[in-house]
């Protein structure tokens, strides 16, 4: 018990966190049992009109028509900027952080995509409004209306950074499904990114007989990729087709930027007793590291007053990169229960289970992704199988038959898609 | 009874006044990065000697695994460094196997504000048999080691070669400062 105040927050902080939960867990019950209005209407010194609900959330479009703002979208889709006349602000999809003047604020709920349109938790109102407008807003709930003062009456506040503490905790992205994904026919594999470790300086493990990780997995990558064209009709992309390096990231770019369903990651096993074998399958923890804490620190030097425009946008980059494979653990962790499976099923071996871990790789996959330690090459007899074509064909095969698992499951509507 | 009444207030007061003597003391410290050239804490000053629960990796390498030892050092932050050192001389009793390469060399330990800097040489990653969870051990051993025996360590931040890295040995996340993860003694990430 001692212990977990240690590394947990700072006791001083947990009592006001338990406030915020318990009234974060107040609000979407109000929303619902209310009666809800279809519009809101604001006035204020020069300016009247109403705006339109989306469900309990505000409609973006009527928000720009409104109050003539614009915007622009980026080309991944996972971010808009809005920019009005008193200032802008960025939203992430899917996310309640918007980010303005270099600080984050944090909405009662995600910003998100309903019928096609945008819609934004009632609190942008209060919170994001008045940065774009230049003008103060107080919103009255019970008689649906926002008043607004004079231009130039806004000064934006950015929220507590506990808040953003509270918001990596809990935020999944798999927590509610956008209403025209409820409607998709499911749908198969189509396109599988299969990365071989290491390459080029990167030698990975080595054996006592000179086999190396990156020559290991490059071949039996190429057997699996040959297999699933031929066995699924499934487009597959290597990261690295020959031995040269490729840097951890643009691996998952690579998969990223080829929209695939699936992202797997081969390497070999080491370590320092050369007893131990067998197969051993990861799938990244939720968060993906414990550099929380010290992305933390950096927003709250931010929240004082530390601003640069580069530097914001390399965080911003950082916090999507970091977040992004969180939405899609329960099918990475499905995806690497039948890797596992099937390896220990069809290949001589032991069974060393599937794990969460850190690994980097992993990190920034929108797309279901796992890694696979195809056997230990620091076991001399491993190492001798691993060398031999038969056992590298056995090994794909069961890879293949893991994805076709998959792909079934997908089909059959046993396997959600992400919300990508 | 009006004695007890002052007693109480002047308590309150005294009690007030060290807290906000406190606060000033110990809160309010900018985080920056480590400079050598600022004053040690007050626990840094003077040689000392510490019982240490060093985390090694038992034989399945799955878990880690607990080995007592007694480490001094002239200062705080020479105690943490041999500390450091000491997981790299690898485990003295049966069942326990090492996580680093003995290779290692630990080039600098900077301790400041809960945060620990620990500067290894460029052989953690080069002799590193390598293996996911092989690596994920040799960060945790690191990691846990520091936080788990010294209260006023938070977390760790691994160096190579003086510089930020992005993994260890081509697998796990160091690129930031990392905190303990206890459950790694039974084997599992948490
Ligand atoms: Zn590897």
């Amino acid at each position: 018990m001692k212990r977990r105040s240690r590394y947990g927050i700072p006791r001083a902080r947990t009592a006001a966190w338990a406030l915020l939960a318990s009234v974060l867990l107040a609000l979407p019950a109000a929303g619902i049992s209310a009666d809800l209005p279809q519009m809101i209407r604001f006035s204020g010194p020069g300016i009247a009109g109403s705006l339109r609900l989306a469900g309990d959330m505000v409609d973006l479009a009527s928000l720009m028509e409104a109050f003539g703002l614009r915007s622009s979208m980026d080309l991944m889709g996972d971010r808009m900027d809005i920019v009005g006349e008193g200032g802008s602000c960025r939203l992430l999809m899917d996310s309640p952080l918007i980010l303005s003047r270099g600080l984050f604020t944090v909405l009662s709920g995600p910003v998100r995509s309903m019928g096609g349109n945008l819609a934004l938790p009632l609190d942008f109102l209060t919170k994001g409004l008045p940065t774009l407008t230049g003008r103060d807003a107080r919103f009255d709930p019970g008689a649906s209306s926002l008043a607004l003062g004079e231009k130039g009456s806004a000064s934006f506040k950015g929220s507590d950074p506990d808040d953003l503490v509270r918001y990596a905790s809990f935020i999944r992205r798999d927590q509610y499904v956008p209403e025209e994904k409820l409607r998709e026919e499911p749908k198969g594999l189509s396109v599988v990114v299969l990365d071989p470790g290491h390459g080029g300086r990167s030698i990975g493990a080595q054996g006592s007989t000179g086999t190396l990780e990156k020559d290991l997995v490059l071949s039996v990558s190429e057997k699996l990729k040959r297999e699933l064209e031929e066995g699924l009709g499934v487009k597959v992309v290597l990261t690295r087709t020959a031995d040269y390096y490729v840097g951890l990231k643009e691996r998952t770019a690579i998969a990223n930027n080829n929209r695939a369903d699936l992202f797997i990651s081969i390497h070999a096993n080491a370590t320092f007793r050369r007893e131990i074998e067998g197969f051993e399958t990861y799938y990244l923890n939720f968060r993906s590291s414990d550099k929380e804490a010290g992305r933390y620190a950096e927003m709250e030097n931010r929240a004082l007053g530390v601003k640069g425009g580069a530097d914001e946008e390399a965080l911003l980059e950082a916090i999507l990169w970091d977040m992004a494979q969180t939405s899609f653990l329960a099918q990475s962790s499905e995806l690497a229960s039948m890797v596992q499976d099937r390896l220990v099923k069809n290949v001589r071996g032991s069974d060393r289970g599937v794990r969460q871990a850190p690994l980097a790789v992993l990190m920034g996959a929108r797309m279901p992704a796992a890694l696979v330690e195809i056997g230990f090459i620091s076991n001399p007899e491993q190492e001798v199988r691993l060398n031999r074509e038969s056992y590298q064909a056995q090994i794909a095969r069961s890879l293949y038959e893991a994805i076709e698992d998959y792909h079934r499951g997908l089909l059959r509507g046993e396997i959600k898609r992400g919300t990508d | 009874m009006r004695k007890g009444v002052i007693t109480a207030v002047i308590l309150v007061v005294a009690a007030l006044a060290l807290l906000a003597l406190g606060r000033q003391w110990f809160g309010g410290k900018a985080p920056g990065p480590p400079s050598p050239e600022r004053p040690a804490d007050h626990a840094a000053a003077g040689p000392q000697t510490r019982q240490v629960d060093l985390y090694f990796a038992d034989v399945s390498g799955q878990r880690l695994s607990l080995e007592r030892r007694e480490v001094s050092g002239e200062s705080r932050e020479d105690l943490l460094l041999h500390v450091v050192e000491e997981l790299i001389k690898g485990p003295l009793e049966p069942g326990r196997v090492r996580t680093l390469p003995e290779t290692v060399q630990v080039r600098a330990l900077f301790h400041r504000d809960g945060t620990v800097w620990v500067d290894l040489g460029s052989a953690v990653r080069d002799e590193h048999p390598g293996g996911s969870w092989t690596e994920v051990l040799a960060v945790y051993s690191v990691v846990n080691t520091l936080v788990e025996n010294f209260g006023d360590i938070q977390q760790v931040q691994i160096l190579i070669d003086g510089s930020r890295s992005e993994t260890l040995a081509g697998h796990v996340d160091i690129s930031g400062p990392l905190r303990s993860r206890i459950q790694l003694l039974a084997g599992d990430w948490e």
